[in-house]
């Protein structure tokens, strides 16, 4: 282990929810004991059965959750070692994120929707990056519909324009065509591998899609909840 | 920071999510402003009454001149002033002769109220805007009758001849007591000294009458108070009538209470739409959080929305409410004069303190509170229902007991409807469970609709407790105060009924009693309602008392039977085989005096003393304008022959003429008309009615929005299953005939516990606040449990219509 503080990574992570009507032993080991390290940069996509723990680990490597035991590192910084503030600090700056369900406001138009993180950094020409950004999705027409006026890809479309607007050093991506058809979620697929090839963007995702995890130079595999990784020949 | 929070509100304002929160604001404020400034204008309005009884806003009576030099310090301080001085002389006229009370008074008078004069005796009177002018007497009809004089005749005061320009009915300070009924006459006081009337010794009561600024009048009162003669006092008009001061005081008691149910109500509606409200942006600041917000900005961020949306409030609240009340002043213009064009500044800071309470007690905890929601919120699939938070509830609940206090200033009345709170909320949480237990036995009897009603509403067992609390709650108070209105102003309506007595005569002998009959007879009056009450003045000797009230001489009265209007509380009423003298007492002045029962107590009596066992105590309704007494004795307390009486009897307006012709024939009767008493408090009621029903109309606005804040509170939820019920095959009626079973039940349920919440309320309102009977209101138990059914379930329907109507799979991708 090198003495360096590592850009992402877990360490003995385990993640265990108390069953109150129960023994110790009963507890749920959501993840157990799980270590890696990701390089700055990488594509990574974490694969597994339902319930196995993915989002889980995902949320707590965007620093969205604590672990029970273990390190988590976050570009750079000890996630365990931060509060809630500084976890938000890390996270306006260095992480931006897209939901398997959207997460998109929904009082909100297309257009405010990615403007809300440029806002949150405090970005004087907010409209104008959202509007570029709107575009890059193939959505320029649709900016002030409100997100129950779109489909379910043009959603993700707005989502993901939303987290590319944050500009951050990584993206976390739960699902991101598991909600959308064929068609569409190539189109989305071309565009995360786009930011991660131009900008460097390191690129974290969790799917059951195994072509999707084939374009990902690693796939870490959680079953119940432990953590095996195979590497491409 | 101030910026992005401006920004969030206003699309969550343009989403609709802060509308219910903000509607509930703007009422809370607007309901309390515009009641507080009605009351407030209402209160003036009862004050420039009681300035009409002593027709200024200060008085200064004793038997001492004025000195020039207070008159000066008066006219320095730009304060109006009058003089009046009132004796006792012998007026001649051509054809007769009788002792009166002249009041002589200067051209300013009177300061406050009105004069009304008519063109013969008992005439109804028109306004006259000033006194009579020099060489002028107004003698009123008592005195005209007497002296057998008309208009233009000339009547003597000492040595001045004054010639009669009008007849007076009534004057703003003419007193009512008892003391009062002699014949009376107003002349010029600039006449007084030319009649020689008044000599050195005479006795001769000088009134000073001020009007003007509070503070200018607050500080000559201070500076000459200390230079006051032995005798010299100051009246306020809360000195004035103290029949009418009784009737103002629960007028504004009943208005204060009004606005605090509106006020309990409103903030109830807050909460639940703060609830909703925050429950539903909790994924919001989950994102918030992804996107780096740290939880002290996020703090900072809602603080300053609700900021910006209590200014946004106050700034459409206040001028909402000045317009509202001048509506409630247009509607009441007949009733209430003199309203001020410049807004009193109070009422403004309550509503604006009121709505700055409801937003930091009802909706900041919750909205502060958001700023713990976990970022990983975001990445679960369904939204993690917030338990009721204890702290917030404790916060809301002070917030309401702090408020009912501030708005009633009576702790009974905050301890009324706080206790009536508790006890209802324990009552329902009681029966909603015996509603599930009632619900799953007659379930296999009902049709699918109703089925899955009364399962929806087993399946919700906390939370429709909850609903059923506050539709309890809202009913209770709107009925509360219906039948508050109800006992208030209909039950004393009723006993101001058309015949109540407007006429007191006295000095009636008993040898009169028959002829006074026969002479009312023959002018063609009614006898019936005539009632004769023995007097005899006396002073109790022993025990002694030292306050003045107590050492002065009393009208005592007997009687077999207990007065009409009067209640036992304390002791029993005489039986016809009692031995030895009883009396019974007014249960306040036995109190005041420290009068117990059992005590012995001695009167003189024109010199002879009788001692009396204090056997009950008594209520006595001052209000009812019955003939009262302090005093009521088991037996009589001077021989038949020399006792005096006192009758009331009610004159209709076309009997007054009437009246002259009578009083010719009894010569040594005296006579108090009390018609403009009477005019006076029904003007009082009639207000007060055209009040209250515009003051409920907002309080029912807040029950409504009760409704509503519940509603939206759960429609989320029901928008939901009715898309899996529809998706499974559901027609559309048969989610209108689900929500319809269970916003119905839940309505029927929740009249039914408001019906006997709200009469346990006004029980003790009735027996505490206002000291009237309690009755029981049987109308309630019927109409609360139906009217609740049908307001409930209608507005359940309407404002889930679009739970219906939304199509299923756009709710189903949205959840």
């Amino acid at each position: 282990m090198p003495n360096s503080t590592p850009f992402l990574a877990a360490r003995n992570v385990s993640q265990i929810v108390a069953n109150p009507q129960a023994t110790q032993a009963d507890d749920l080991h959501i993840l157990d004991d799980v270590n890696f390290t990701i390089e700055a940069g990488e594509s990574v996509a974490i694969v597994g059965a339902s319930g196995s723990g993915k989002t889980t680990l995902l949320g707590m490597m965007a620093g969205l959750d604590s672990p029970s035991h273990g390190q988590l590192f976050l570009a750079n910084k000890d996630l365990t070692k931060l509060d809630e503030e500084g976890r938000a600090e890390l996270r306006k700056h260095q992480v931006s994120f897209i939901f398997q369900k959207f997460q998109l406001l929904p009082s909100l138009t297309a257009i405010e929707n990615i403007m809300l993180p440029l806002e949150v950094k405090g970005s004087s020409d907010a409209n104008t990056l959202a509007t570029q950004y709107l575009n890059h999705v193939g959505l320029a027409q649709r900016g002030h519909h409100y997100p129950n006026q779109l489909s379910g890809g043009e959603q993700q479309r707005v989502a993901i324009a939303r987290a590319f607007a944050a500009q951050a050093p990584i993206l976390f991506a739960d699902e991101p065509t598991g909600n959308l058809d064929t068609q569409t979620g190539d189109h989305i697929v071309e565009l995360l591998f786009e930011l991660n090839q131009q900008h460097h963007t390191t690129l974290v995702l969790v799917t059951h899609d195994l072509n999707l995890a084939q374009r990902c130079q690693r796939r870490l595999t959680l079953n119940a909840g432990q953590l095996t990784e195979r590497l491409d020949a | 920071m101030l910026k992005l929070a401006a920004r969030l509100a206003w699309r969550d304002w343009r989403g609709g999510e802060l509308s219910l929160l903000f509607v509930a604001l703007i009422l809370a404020i607007t309901s309390v402003t515009s009641i507080s400034l009605f009351t407030h204008q209402v209160k003036q309005s009862m004050v420039a009454q009681g300035a009409n009884l002593i027709a200024a806003d200060l008085r200064l009576t004793g038997s001492q001149p004025i000195s020039e030099d207070w008159r000066t310090k008066a006219d320095n301080l730009s304060l109006q002033q009058a003089q009046v001085s009132q004796f006792q002389a012998m007026v001649f006229a051509q054809e007769g002769m009788q002792l009166a009370s002249i009041k002589a008074v200067s051209d300013s008078y009177p300061l406050r109220g009105e004069l009304s004069v008519g063109a013969a005796a008992f005439d109804l009177g028109t306004v006259i805007a000033q006194g009579p002018k020099r060489g002028e007497i107004w003698p009123d009809s008592r005195l005209l009758s007497s002296l057998n004089a008309r208009l233009n005749d000339t009547i003597d005061v000492g040595q001045l001849s004054l010639k009669i320009s009008h007849i007076l009915i009534t004057e703003p300070d003419q007193a009512s007591g008892f003391s009062s009924f002699a014949p009376r006459a107003m002349m010029h006081l600039q006449d007084l000294a030319a009649t020689a009337a008044v000599q050195t010794g005479s006795r001769i009561k000088h009134r000073w009458l001020l009007a003007g600024q509070a503070d200018a009048l607050t500080g000559l009162q201070a500076s000459i108070t200390p230079l006051l003669a032995p005798g010299q006092k100051w009246q306020s008009p809360n000195d004035g009538n103290a029949n009418v001061a009784a009737t103002l005081d629960k007028a504004e008691q009943f208005l204060l209470l009004a606005g605090s149910l509106a006020v309990v109500l409103a903030g109830v509606a807050l909460s639940l739409s703060a609830r909703r409200y925050s429950l539903r942006q909790a994924k919001h600041v989950a994102l918030l959080k992804c996107l780096g917000l740290k939880p002290k900005q996020l703090r900072l961020l809602y603080f300053s929305q609700m900021i910006l949306l209590a200014l946004l409030a106050l700034l459409i609240s206040l001028p909402l409410a000045w317009g509202l009340y001048q509506a409630l002043l247009w509607v009441v213009a007949d009733y209430i004069q003199g309203a001020s064009l410049v807004p009193p500044f109070e009422p403004f800071l309550l509503g604006a303190g009121t709505g700055t309470l409801c937003l930091l007690a009802f909706v900041l905890p919750p909205m502060l509170a958001l700023a713990k929601v976990a970022p990983a919120e975001v990445l679960r699939q369904s939204s993690s229902q917030s338990k009721t938070n204890k702290t917030h509830l404790a916060i809301g609940f002070s917030a309401v007991i702090a408020l009912v206090y501030w708005h009633s200033q009576s702790v009974l009345i905050s301890g009324a409807l706080i206790i009536g709170v508790a006890i209802i909320l324990l009552l329902l949480a009681l029966l909603a469970s015996q509603l599930i237990k009632a619900g799953n036995k007659i379930r296999p009897y009902l049709s699918q609709g109703g089925k899955i009603g009364l399962a929806n509403l087993a399946r919700r067992k906390h939370q429709n407790s909850l609903q059923v609390a506050i539709f309890g709650l809202a009913l209770m108070l709107l009925f509360s105060l219906i039948s508050v209105r109800s006992f208030l102003i209909n039950d004393w309506q009723q006993q101001l009924k058309q015949d109540t007595p407007n006429l007191f005569l006295f000095n009636i002998y008993q040898q009169q009693r028959q002829s006074l009959l026969d002479s009312m007879e023959e002018q063609g009056l009614t006898t019936q309602a005539l009632t004769f009450f023995p007097i005899a003045r006396a002073r109790l000797t022993e025990p002694k008392l030292q306050s003045r009230r107590g050492s002065r001489e009393l009208n005592l009265t007997w009687s077999p039977d207990l007065p009409i209007g009067n209640r036992i509380s304390g002791g029993q009423w005489w039986n016809d085989g009692a031995t030895g003298l009883e009396v019974s007492v007014e249960s306040d002045y036995a109190r005041d005096m420290g009068l117990s029962l059992g005590q012995e107590l001695t009167f003189n009596i024109a010199g002879i003393e009788k001692k009396a066992v204090l056997s009950n105590l008594r209520d006595v309704d001052w209000s009812s304008m019955q003939p009262n007494f302090f005093f009521v004795f088991s037996e009589p307390l001077v021989e038949a022959n020399s006792a005096s009486y006192m009758a009331s009897v009610y004159i209709a307006p076309a009997d007054r003429p009437k009246l002259g012709p009578l009083l010719r024939q009894q010569p040594t009767i005296s006579m108090l008309d009390v018609d403009q008493i009477l005019q006076q408090v029904q003007r009082v009621v009639a207000q007060l009615s055209l009040a209250v029903e515009s003051i409920l109309v907002m309080v029912l606005g807040a029950g409504v929005l009760v409704l509503v804040a519940s509603i939206q509170a759960s429609i989320d939820e029901r928008r939901h299953e009715s898309a899996i019920l529809r998706t499974l095959g559901a027609s559309k009626a048969l989610i209108r005939r689900i929500l319809w079973v269970e916003y119905a039940s839940l309505g029927f349920v929740a009249g039914l516990i408001a019906g006997l919440g709200a009469e346990a309320l006004v029980a003790v309102l009735q027996q505490q606040l206002f000291q009237m009977p309690m009755q029981f209101h049987w109308p309630l138990w019927v109409l609360t449990p139906f009217t609740g059914m049908i307001i409930i379930g209608a507005c359940g329907w309407w404002f889930n219509r679009t739970v219906v109507t939304a199509p299923p799979l756009r709710t189903l991708q949205q959840t």
